[in-house]
């Protein structure tokens, strides 16, 4: 498993837009990806889901990936996270 | 001839013919079985990620990049698994699959409903819109809406995504009759300014309204059915002259406001909700000069908590930065009443418990409000100003609990502005009269005309039998308005008006000739505002006719 930690610098916190493009960016992926934000977790290849954590501009995310090329997944997906929160 | 009251989307007439859409209706009946009906709903959910992808294709031509995106999400809510789950759980009761879809788009609409947040409580619509879209897929039989020529589209509500199908030019305007200002399609419609109503009462959407002969008053909030001939002219005439007249002004949008002999004034908007901010840059207003608090206080069944104040705060300053924001802290009594407030029955309750005097009496309230507010001012350009001051020691207690908010702000570790300026309104004689030691203690001052003429001239202004003497050009009220700006100027801090007086045909020269720095209107006379002080040569304005 492969594991990385992002403030969200967005003001608006992740929002309908940004969600949309981690969702997508998840996605793409075979394995498993989860997002934990104040102790819940949810699919992050759910967007109902991660919208509903309602995860504001300066909290703490962790996100896990598990499965066949976890490495460059996550490496994918962080950078997504970097572009646009 | 019938007509109906309204709310506004966005300013300007439209006369022509009725379109009507009206959305699916879905009655619970049993379906083809579980899994024959799990295949419609795939299949269905397949044309919709199609149809999507180009309503993004059309926004991204129309609208840009950032409006656009919304559909992609909508793409991915529909292909969401906790939708599909729910689906699922829903079709288990042998029911069509449009049942299904729309009540679990109930359910997962349900739960940003109820979240804390104003953004997030927006998105349940959202939910709802695509799982409508579904069902649209679902039920082949009904016809697509359709419009074929310019025509004023009335409906319930229209889905966005309805919205940008159809051609620009063929859509004259839009009555949302049971919509409201602020969902997503309100906001779109604003951007393609499209003069457009919402929320009327006692009007049924149904076929007998297609092709109807309609008139579209967006400027008063009015839509009228079946017009004699003379109103069409008559509304004809107003049309022309509206979009004459908005051409002229648009050479003012983006200049400085400026008087003809040079003499430089702010145009600030008022507003009574952390939405209509994209309405105030819209008209190119220089400001907020009096955003107003108690709304968020009078749509709550309890104390809003600072949390839920804080996003509100913040979305305005945000969206006008490096603009200034003026949020006017909490303004209730006299006519403003809240249950939970719980506050006594009054024998005369414009001099009564109220405002600053409620804060004081309970300072908690007030000390979260002001929490709120410093949080907000990290994020642009906040000022604070607190109402019905009249004596100095008011002053000290809002000082005091100001610094007891930064002090706790900063035992929480939360960021916020260290400097935020304090100013008062002046709206009573007291406080005028007295403005020269206020303005020693305050960073400005925003004067209300409404009270100010009240209690100056002891006329009830909610009275209708005074409504003729009730004069905010009495010489005892421009005399005072004088003494107020001299003041501050004198302490060199500034001073705006914040009451509608602040577009007053007759007192615009004054007030510009006596240096008020800033006049807070509804953002829609932004720029006729401007353009009538450019108009204004303050050498020839004299003083003593006002005075």
């Amino acid at each position: 498993m492969k594991q990385f930690n992002y403030v969200i610098q967005d003001k608006e916190g992740i929002h309908a837009r940004p969600a949309g493009l981690v969702v997508a960016e998840a996605k793409k992926f075979a394995g498993t990806v989860t997002i934990e934000n104040k102790g819940k977790t949810a699919d992050l290849k759910r967007i109902i889901a991660v919208m509903a954590l309602c995860v504001k501009s300066g909290e703490e995310v962790i996100v896990r990936v598990d499965g066949a090329g976890e490495e460059a997944a996550a490496a994918a997906i962080e950078k997504v996270f970097r572009d646009n929160l | 001839m019938r007509s109906y009251k309204a709310n506004r989307v966005f300013e300007g007439y439209a006369l022509g013919k009725l379109a009507v859409y009206s959305a699916i209706k879905v009655e619970k009946t049993v379906g083809l079985g579980k899994e024959k009906e799990f295949e419609r709903f795939c299949h269905a959910r397949e044309e919709t990620v199609h149809a999507l992808d180009t309503s993004y294709a059309e926004a991204l031509e129309k609208l840009g990049e950032k409006e656009a995106a919304l559909f992609e999400t909508h793409k991915l809510m529909a292909e969401d698994l906790d939708f599909e789950d729910a689906v699922n759980a829903e079709l288990e009761g042998g029911v069509t699959a449009e049942y299904a879809v729309q009540s679990a788009g109930e359910q997962l609409a349900a739960i940003f409903a109820s979240m804390d947040d104003a953004y997030m409580k927006e998105r349940a619509n959202d939910v709802r819109e695509v799982a409508n879209r579904i069902v649209s897929f679902l039920k082949k039989d009904v016809k697509g809406f359709e419009v074929k020529e310019p025509s004023i589209i009335i409906c319930d509500d229209l889905p966005s995504s309805e919205l940008m199908k159809i051609e620009r030019k063929l859509i004259l305007g839009i009555v949302f009759v049971k919509g409201g200002t602020n969902s997503h399609v309100s906001i779109l419609t604003r951007m393609l300014e499209i003069p457009s109503l919402c929320g009327i009462d006692g009007l049924t959407v149904d076929g007998t309204l297609e092709g109807m002969d309609a008139v579209l008053d967006a400027k008063k909030g009015d839509l009228i059915l079946e017009p004699e001939a003379q109103v069409v002219a008559d509304y004809a005439k107003r049309q022309k002259d509206y979009e004459e007249e908005k051409e002229k002004l648009l050479a003012f949008k983006g200049k400085p406001t400026l008087s003809k002999d040079g003499k430089k004034t702010e145009i600030y908007s008022n507003i009574a909700s952390s939405f209509e901010a994209e309405n105030a840059l819209r008209n190119d207003s220089e400001g907020i000069g009096l955003f107003r608090s108690e709304f968020l206080y009078l749509e709550a069944s309890d104390y809003p908590s600072e949390e839920e104040q804080f996003e509100h705060y913040k979305r305005v300053v945000e969206e006008m930065n490096p603009r200034q924001v003026i949020i006017r802290t909490l303004d209730i009594g006299a006519d403003k009443k809240i249950d939970y407030f719980d506050l006594p029955d009054e024998e005369n309750p414009a001099l009564g418990f109220r405002s600053i005097r409620i804060c004081k009496a309970r300072p908690q309230i007030f000390l979260t409000q002001l929490q709120a507010l410093y949080r907000a001012s990290y994020y642009g350009n906040l000022a604070i100003m607190v109402p019905m001051i009249i004596s100095l020691n008011e002053v000290d207690f809002i000082k005091e609990t100001a610094a007891q908010a930064r002090a706790n702000l900063k035992a929480r570790g939360i960021p916020f502005k260290e400097d935020v300026k304090i100013g008062i309104m002046v709206e009573t004689p007291s406080a005028a009269v007295l403005s020269d030691l206020f303005a020693a203690q305050v960073d400005f001052f925003s004067i209300g005309t409404n009270d100010l003429t009240q209690y100056t001239l002891a006329l009830d202004r909610v009275n209708p039998n005074l409504k003729e003497q009730f004069d905010p050009r009495h010489k005892s009220v421009t005399r005072l308005i004088k003494l107020v700006a001299d003041n501050a100027h004198k302490a060199g801090i500034p001073v705006g008006i914040c009451g509608e007086l602040a577009r007053d045909e007759i007192l615009l020269p004054f007030f510009v000739k006596i240096g008020i720095d800033e006049l807070s209107v509804s953002p829609a006379y932004t720029l006729q505002l401007r353009k009538r002080i450019s108009e204004i040569d303050t050498r020839e304005v004299r003083l003593e006719e006002f005075i």
